[in-house]
C-alpha cells in the first residue's frame, strides 16, 4: 500500500501533524480507486506528493479507472475540529485554488451528464453554487439555486429537514422547474444526507424526476446514501468523518 | 462603466441579460425594487452570454485569481474563473470558511457585517478580479478589495452584472475601475406584486386608495378577476387591517395596473394601425379587380 501525502496545496501551511485521507472506490464500475491509508507529516511536501500523485494516476490508468481523480482527492484539505471538536472538516477551496484539479472536477461530471437529456442542474447554498452552474453551462441546462429560508425573492416551496439538533429547511422559485423534467442535485459533499434528501423531495414534489445526486467528497460512514431512496449518488473521493 | 460605453453598444445579447432578469418590488423591505437573477440562470442562452462576454474582457488581462462574494458571487465566478484559467476564491460571511482568515468590516444601511477570506488564497502580486451578482452602495465590493489587497493581489477590476445608473462612466471603487453589463431591470410582473400582496398581508382584498382622499375602500376578489381576467385568483374576502401596509400594496397594485393599461393601450393602438391597413389594401384589392375586369371586357369586346 502506497502512502501519499493527502490534500496539501503546496502554498498552504500544515494545519495539524495528522490528518488521513482515504481514497477509495465509490461503488460506481466507472470510477474505481484501489484503497489508500495516508499520514502526513510536516517535513514531506510538494516533490513527494506529486511523484506519488502520478504513481497513483499511472496505476489508477492500468486499472481503466479516471487517472484525474488522484490529484482532485489530493487537492482537497482536511481540516479537523472544524466547525466543532471532532469534525474532520473537507474543504474544498483549496480544490478551487488549483485550476487544474477544479477543472478536471468540473469535466468528470460533464462528461457523465452531457446528451442524457438533463434539462436541470440544481444547486445546493452555498458550495453547490459553485460546481452547479459550470456544469449546467456546459450541458445547456437551467441551474436552480436552493437556499435557505428568507434568501429567494420570489414565491417559494420549502422543505424541512433534521439537524442533530432541529430542523432547518430549503426552498427552490415556484416556476424553476416545470414537471416531466430531468435533473441531476449538486453539493461539495454528502454527509448525513438530510440535505440532498430533502432536496430530492421539493423537485420530485413538482413532479421533476431526479436522475442523479453527484457529489465531489462523500463520507460513507454517516450513511447518506440511504437516505436518497431511489436516486442514484455518483461521487469522486470519499474519506473519513473524523 | 457600463458594457454599452465600452464596445458593446448594440450588442443583442445585452438586451436578452436584461430582459431575462426579474424586479421583485419591495424585497427584502418596502421600497427595495429587488433585481432577481434566478431567472437568469433559467435560461442558459443568457446564463452564457453573461460569462461569454466578462470571459472575452479578462481573458488576455493576466488575472490568475478570481473572487466571488457569498452566495450569488459563487455563481458567475466560477464559469469565468475555469474558462480563463483562474483560481476561483470565495469570499464568505465569518465562520465558514475554516483554516485561517483575515476579516473586513464593512457598513450596511443599519449596522455592520463582516466579509472573510482564507489565508492562503492569495500569492503575493496576483492579478485578480471581483465578482458579484449587482452593485448598488459598493460596500460589499469595497470590502473585497481591501480583503484582496491586504493578501497582497493586485485588483484589476470589478464586475457585476447589474448596477445602478450611477455607475456609469469613469466611476471606481476604491480607485478600481468597476464593468457593469446592465442597469436595473424595469419588468415588474404582475404576478409577483400580488404574490407580494398575499405574502404581506395574509389576506386576498386589496385596498384602492381613492384618489380624491376619501376613505380606503376595499376591492373584493371578484371585481380583482374582472380587472385581472388572466390571473387565476384565489382566496377569501376578509377585510385587512392596518392602513400601513395598505398604502404600500396600494402603490405597488396601481404600479402593476398602470403598466397593464399602458400595454393594452398600445396594443389597441397597434391593432388600429393593422386595421386601416388591412381595410386599405381590400379597397386597393378591389380597385385591381375592377381594372382586371375591364380590361377582359375590352379584349373580348374588340376581338
Amino acid at each position: 500500500m502506497q502512502s501519499i501525502v493527502s490534500s496539501y496545496h503546496p502554498c498552504l501551511a500544515p494545519p495539524s501533524p495528522v490528518l488521513r485521507q482515504r481514497l477509495l472506490c465509490h461503488r460506481i464500475p466507472s470510477i474505481r480507486l484501489p484503497s489508500h491509508r495516508s499520514t502526513t507529516s510536516l517535513g514531506l511536501f510538494t516533490c513527494a506528493a506529486v511523484s506519488r500523485e502520478s504513481e497513483m494516476a499511472a496505476a489508477a490508468k492500468e486499472d481503466g479507472q479516471d487517472p484525474r481523480i488522484p490529484k482532485i482527492a489530493s487537492s482537497i484539505r482536511v481540516i479537523p475540529d472544524f466547525p466543532k471538536p471532532g469534525i474532520m472538516f473537507q474543504d474544498i477551496t483549496t480544490l478551487l485554488l488549483d485550476t487544474e484539479a477544479f477543472k478536471d472536477t468540473i469535466d468528470i461530471f460533464v462528461e457523465r451528464y452531457k446528451g442524457k437529456g438533463i434539462s436541470v442542474v440544481a444547486g445546493v447554498e452555498a458550495r453547490g453554487f459553485i460546481f452547479g452552474p459550470p456544469i449546467a453551462l456546459a450541458i445547456g441546462a437551467k441551474f436552480v439555486p436552493m437556499r435557505k429560508p428568507k434568501k429567494l425573492p420570489g414565491k417559494v416551496i420549502s422543505e424541512e429537514y433534521s439537524l442533530e439538533y432541529g430542523t432547518d429547511k430549503i426552498e427552490m422559485h415556484v416556476g424553476a422547474v416545470e414537471p416531466g423534467e430531468r435533473a441531476i442535485i449538486i453539493d461539495d459533499l454528502i454527509a448525513t444526507g438530510g440535505t440532498l434528501a430533502a432536496a430530492i423531495r421539493l423537485l420530485e414534489r413538482v413532479g421533476v424526476k431526479i436522475v442523479e445526486c453527484a457529489c465531489v467528497i462523500e463520507l460513507p460512514e454517516l450513511k447518506g446514501r440511504e437516505k436518497l431512496g431511489e436516486a442514484p449518488l455518483f461521487i469522486l473521493v470519499t474519506s473519513d468523518a473524523a | 462603466m457600463f458594457a454599452v460605453e465600452n464596445g458593446l453598444q448594440g450588442d443583442p445579447r445585452l438586451q436578452t441579460i436584461s430582459d431575462a432578469i426579474r424586479v421583485i418590488p419591495h424585497f427584502p423591505k418596502t421600497g427595495i425594487m429587488f433585481q432577481d437573477i434566478t431567472t437568469l440562470l433559467l435560461d442558459p442562452v443568457a446564463f452564457k452570454h453573461v460569462v461569454d462576454i466578462f470571459v472575452d474582457r479578462y481573458k488576455h488581462m493576466n488575472i490568475s485569481l478570481v473572487a466571488g462574494v457569498e452566495a450569488r458571487g459563487f455563481i458567475f465566478g466560477p464559469p469565468i474563473a475555469l474558462a480563463i484559467g483562474a483560481k476561483f476564491v470565495p469570499l464568505r460571511k465569518p465562520g465558514k470558511l475554516p483554516g485561517r482568515v483575515i476579516s473586513e468590516d464593512y457598513e450596511l444601511e443599519y449596522g455592520n457585517d463582516r466579509l472573510e477570506m482564507s489565508m492562503e488564497a492569495v500569492k503575493t502580486h496576483e492579478r485578480a478580479l471581483v465578482i458579484d451578482d449587482l452593485v448598488a452602495t459598493g460596500g460589499t465590493l469595497s470590502a473585497s478589495i481591501n480583503l484582496l489587497e491586504r493578501a497582497g493581489a493586485e485588483v484589476v477590476e470589478c464586475a457585476c452584472v447589474v448596477g445602478l445608473p450611477k455607475f456609469k462612466g469613469e466611476c471606481r471603487l476604491k480607485g478600481k475601475p468597476l464593468y457593469v453589463l446592465v442597469e436595473p431591470s424595469q419588468d415588474i410582473r404582475i404576478e409577483s406584486s400580488l404574490h407580494l400582496l398575499r405574502r404581506q398581508r395574509g389576506s386576498d382584498v386589496i385596498l384602492l386608495r381613492n384618489l380624491h382622499s376619501g376613505p380606503l375602500r376595499p376591492l373584493s376578489l371578484d371585481q380583482l378577476r374582472t380587472v385581472f381576467p388572466h390571473l387565476e385568483l384565489t382566496g377569501s374576502d376578509t377585510l385587512s387591517t392596518g392602513t400601513d401596509d395598505a398604502k404600500v400594496c396600494s402603490a405597488t397594485v396601481l404600479e402593476a395596473l398602470a403598466k397593464v393599461l399602458s400595454a393594452r393601450a398600445r396594443e389597441q393602438v397597434a391593432n388600429k394601425r393593422v386595421q386601416q391597413q388591412v381595410e386599405a389594401l381590400i379597397k386597393e384589392n378591389a380597385v385591381l379587380k375592377r381594372a382586371v375586369a375591364i380590361q377582359h371586357e375590352r379584349r373580348t369586346n374588340s376581338s
